[in-house]
């Protein structure tokens, strides 16, 4: 058995004992991926090296958006915003099965959008539409799922920092060309889980009953224009270009935090318990991206990614096997490690295969980019996963079963994003991006 | 010990909501700076990346303390009496070791190599940014000693 | 049996790099790992990881001081965190153009530089080059007065900002990947870097006009860990300074051409080359150069040996 072949079953099975103990995901990670240094590594060497891709993991300044759009969404549950922007996503909705699913959706793929982050737009539109979605008599399992299963859209609809790595290691890919692809399969996952979470909500009967008045809906506008000029300033500043998401997100908090006192919805006193709450939710989300870093540094020193290549090309030449195939194992490779270096990885290894039967580089990065974004949402490892339980305060087993029927529907869009070329081609062929 | 705890809690929560006050702070004058003065600020970007690492380790490590960490409780939900409670202290024991393997053996070597080289923007060797791995780790083992503890308190009393 | 001890005599020398296969350092480290393994008679095998999967490149060197690697390539900036004397090597406006880098690395300028990290436990081996860098925006840049409140995309250190800021512009320290949409939505006017990285990274997509102001030659250096290199005997050893020394001329070659294949993709991409006045981007930054080869003896001594093969030059020797 080859030393890359060990270590990955020892980091494994490490890793499944630990997680079915009920050590905290984070040290099941960080301890399994440690321990697996050690069959390649002396231990010193491997504890440094651990210490410091956890350091690494951490040190991002894209990053800081998460803790500050949960800060954010946290003033504005607090200071009266949320509930103000909610009324008005309730006119739109109006008597929408699961209205205030359905906002959850659109809001996750507009925030998530804008921020890059589908954790960053889990943690904001959860804090915020969830309590609401409570109040309307919700189930908890059903408005998180909700969110969990459409955050990661934003990832796929640009602008996407994972396009841009993915077009850095492809080589020859149009960042302009992959962000116009990003769109459909982006709005194609979004509709998807809309139709379910609107079928679900009919079943339950999480219906509005009262008729909504112009005059209740004319009242619900008026009230929320402040708290409305806050998205605009958000979204309205990243798309012009005058912040970054991070930039954004510190507005955000300074926006909400005056706000919140205007409306009296807090007083300033309160402050620190609201900056204390979120600061705790930082610590638990990002150290387990710190941790999987290491996790994912161990499989890039194996060289395994390169060995299941030459497996898979062993094994068949037949285009539509050797798709189905990479989904499979862009899948399960998502379920413990992060998009970026999942794509830093498995991008040059998968695409030369691919072009020897013609496939376009930038369907690839885009059918790439997708699996990946699942994997945000499975266990062991998955950060809007973990981000939506949290913010939704709900078991991750109770989640994972509502979740299931939801994989269903995203699972046959990446099918259609697989073999269905022009999903992907339509919009950057139309703007003249590919020849 | 508990007192030692409290303090040791009380410490962490100010630390932490100084450390988000003031990177919300730091972002907002790198909004300022490129805007008002014209004047990019490579030094508010790199201070806040590195105040954010300190963040989720101090962070990270509260939760340590609070259990408050996620885990799939799926099996553990089903053991009862003693089989729970070993499995309890079986858990505390993993994350101590990797507290200690991990962060305080890692984290002080790797802190201690890098006190010679220098953060090009702030001047400050980055060893001095590093050094919160091993004290978190330190502050992680008191903690999961602690639960240890209650753990063993827990049994004697349904005993 | 003879099989098993056979592969216990391997050893792997593993090596981060940053970017993809195709680039010049990537082939010259793989003609490098060739040559060696065939030196040594399969007794060590070189193993490649592009595309920085590793990390990126300052965690790669604290790799390298522990053993986890044992060679990698860096920019200079990294040895220049551990000794601030490594800034002259980048400083803007010391080479006229990438020939005389290359031309100082072959005479053994840097060589008494190199051998202050010895003592953070790695050992800088070989020099490699990623090329002269230009100014790209949606105009010409001809005189600093055409940088006039552009902010224009720096590498994220303070000598980088003060010189686009000497040579007219705004300098932005920003992450390479970000730049094609900063300057998409208008956060950023432009960058600056070398044809192959404006070619691979699409930015004449958003930043047609490609200016040859000359500004900067980059320089990489091949590091390795120490304990790696003393465990080796002399003979290996011997071999493995050539080979790796060797190598330097494999990637100044591989890099021509890079050069050459992006130029001609660049112009099928209508990309409009613009000749800047370089003599006047170099007075403006002249204090900034002056400051940094002021920094020790060892800065002043690269700096004048630099300008004496500058002065050979222009004699026509
Ligand atoms: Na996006
Ligand atoms: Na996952």
């Amino acid at each position: 058995m080859s030393l890359a072949v060990q270590t990955a079953i020892v980091m494994v099975v490490l890793l499944v004992i630990m997680l079915a103990m009920g050590v905290s995901i984070s040290v099941s990670v960080g301890l399994s991926s440690a321990v697996a240094m050690l069959c390649m590594l002396p231990a010193d060497v491997s504890f440094t090296t651990s210490a410091q891709r956890l350091f690494a993991g951490a040190n991002s300044f894209s990053l800081i958006a998460i803790p500050f759009f949960i800060l954010a969404g946290n003033l504005m549950n607090n200071g009266g915003i949320a509930e103000r922007l909610v009324n008005v996503a309730k006119v739109i909705a109006g008597r929408m099965p699961g209205a205030l699913a359905q906002t959850n959706i659109i809001g996750n793929m507009m925030f998530g959008a804008i921020s890059g982050s589908g954790a960053a737009a889990a943690a904001a539109m959860g804090g915020v539409i969830g309590p609401m979605e409570k109040k309307e008599g919700y189930d908890d399992a059903y408005s998180t799922v909700v969110n969990i299963a459409s955050a990661p859209t934003g990832m796929l609809i640009p602008p996407s920092n994972l396009m841009i790595v993915y077009s850095t290691v492809a080589g020859s890919v149009s960042v302009a060309a992959l962000f116009m692809g990003g769109y459909l399969p982006g709005i194609l996952w979004g509709a998807a889980v809309m139709v379910l979470a609107g079928i679900t909500a009919r079943r339950r009967g999480y219906v509005i009953k009262e008729a909504v008045t112009a005059r209740m809906a004319l009242k619900a506008v008026l009230d929320a224009i402040p708290s409305l000029l806050l998205i605009v300033i958000i979204i309205g500043g990243i798309l012009c270009g005058a912040f970054t998401a991070t930039e954004a997100s510190a507005v955000a908090v300074a926006y909400a935090a005056i706000l919140g006192l205007i409306y009296k919805g807090f007083t300033i006193r309160d402050l620190p318990r609201i900056i204390l709450a979120s600061a705790k939710m930082t610590g638990i989300i990002t150290l387990m991206i710190g941790l999987s870093s290491i996790m994912s540094w161990v499989m890039a020193f194996t060289g395994l990614p390169d060995i299941i290549a030459g497996g898979i090309l062993s094994m068949t030449d037949n285009k539509y096997v050797i798709l189905m195939l990479m989904n499979v194992i862009l899948l399960v490779v998502g379920t413990f490690m992060d998009p970026t270096p999942a794509v830093l990885i498995f991008t040059p290894i998968f695409l030369p295969i691919c072009q020897t039967f013609g496939m376009h580089p930038v369907q690839f990065g885009i059918m790439v980019s997708m699996n990946l974004c699942i994997g945000t949402i499975t266990p062991p490892v998955g950060s809007i996963l973990f981000t939506g339980c949290k913010v939704g305060g709900i078991k991750i087993e109770k989640v994972i079963r509502e979740l299931l029927p939801y994989f269903g529907v995203i699972l046959i869009a990446l099918l259609l994003v697989t073999y269905i070329p022009s999903i992907s081609m339509a919009l950057p062929e139309a703007a003249g991006l590919i020849k | 010990m508990k007192r030692l705890r409290n303090a040791i809690n009380k410490l962490v929560e100010v630390f932490s909501v100084l450390l988000i006050a003031v990177m919300v702070l730091l972002v907002l004058w790198q909004v300022v700076a490129r805007y008002m003065l014209n004047s990019p600020s490579a030094f508010s970007e790199a201070l806040t990346r590195y105040l954010f690492v300190w963040l989720v380790l101090v962070t990270a490590t509260y939760a340590f303390g609070s259990r408050e960490h996620m885990y799939i409780s799926a099996l553990n939900d089903k053991l009862r009496g003693g089989v729970k409670t070993a499995v309890g202290i079986g858990i505390e024991a993993l994350t101590i070791l990797f507290a200690a393997c991990v962060m305080i053996y890692g984290g002080s070597s790797i802190t201690a190599m890098q006190m010679v080289s220098l953060d090009s923007s702030l001047h400050i060797p980055m060893g001095i940014v590093y050094a919160i791995i091993p004290v978190c780790g330190v502050i992680t083992v008191f903690y999961c000693m602690c639960n240890i503890a209650e753990e063993l308190g827990r049994r004697k009393e349904s005993a | 049996g003879v099989i098993n001890e056979e592969e216990e005599k391997t050893q792997i020398i593993r090596v981060a790099f940053n970017q993809p296969e195709t680039h010049a350092e990537y082939i010259a480290l793989a003609d490098f790992g060739e040559k060696f393994e065939k030196a040594t008679d399969g007794r060590y095998e070189v193993q490649i990881y592009p595309n920085a999967v590793l990390g990126d490149q300052g965690p790669v060197t604290e790799m390298i001081r522990t053993g986890a690697l044992q060679l990698a390539v860096v920019p200079v900036s990294v040895p220049e965190s551990y000794n601030e004397d490594f800034a002259i090597i980048a400083a803007p406006y010391l080479y006229d153009d990438l020939e005389q880098m290359e031309t100082a690395a072959r005479e053994g300028v840097f060589d008494s530089l190199f051998t202050t990290t010895d003592k953070f436990n790695f050992e800088i081996v070989s020099l490699y080059t990623s090329g002269a860098r230009h100014i790209y925006t949606d105009k010409p840049v001809v005189t600093p007065e055409d940088l006039k409140g552009y902010k224009i995309r720096v590498q994220d250190s303070e000598v980088y900002i003060q010189m686009m800021n000497m040579m007219g512009g705004v300098g932005i320290p920003m992450a390479q990947s970000e730049v094609y949409a900063a300057v998409q939505q208008h956060v950023i006017e432009g960058g600056e870097n070398s044809e192959v990285v404006y070619d691979n990274f699409k930015h004449y997509e958003v930043s047609p006009y490609f200016s040859y102001t000359n500004h900067l030659v980059m320089t990489d250096v091949v590091i390795a860990n120490r304990d790696f290199l003393d465990k080796m005997d002399p003979e290996t050893r011997r071999i493995f300074d050539e080979l790796i020394k060797e190598s330097m001329e494999v990637e100044f070659a591989a890099w021509d051409e890079n050069i050459e294949h992006a130029k001609s993709t660049l112009e099928k991409q209508g990309v409009t080359f613009v000749e800047s006045d370089t003599e006047a981007f170099r007075d403006r930054c002249a204090p900034l150069l002056e400051s940094i080869a002021g920094r020790s003896d060892m800065t002043r001594e690269v700096y004048d040996r630099i300008m004496e093969i500058k002065a050979r030059e222009e004699n026509g020797e």
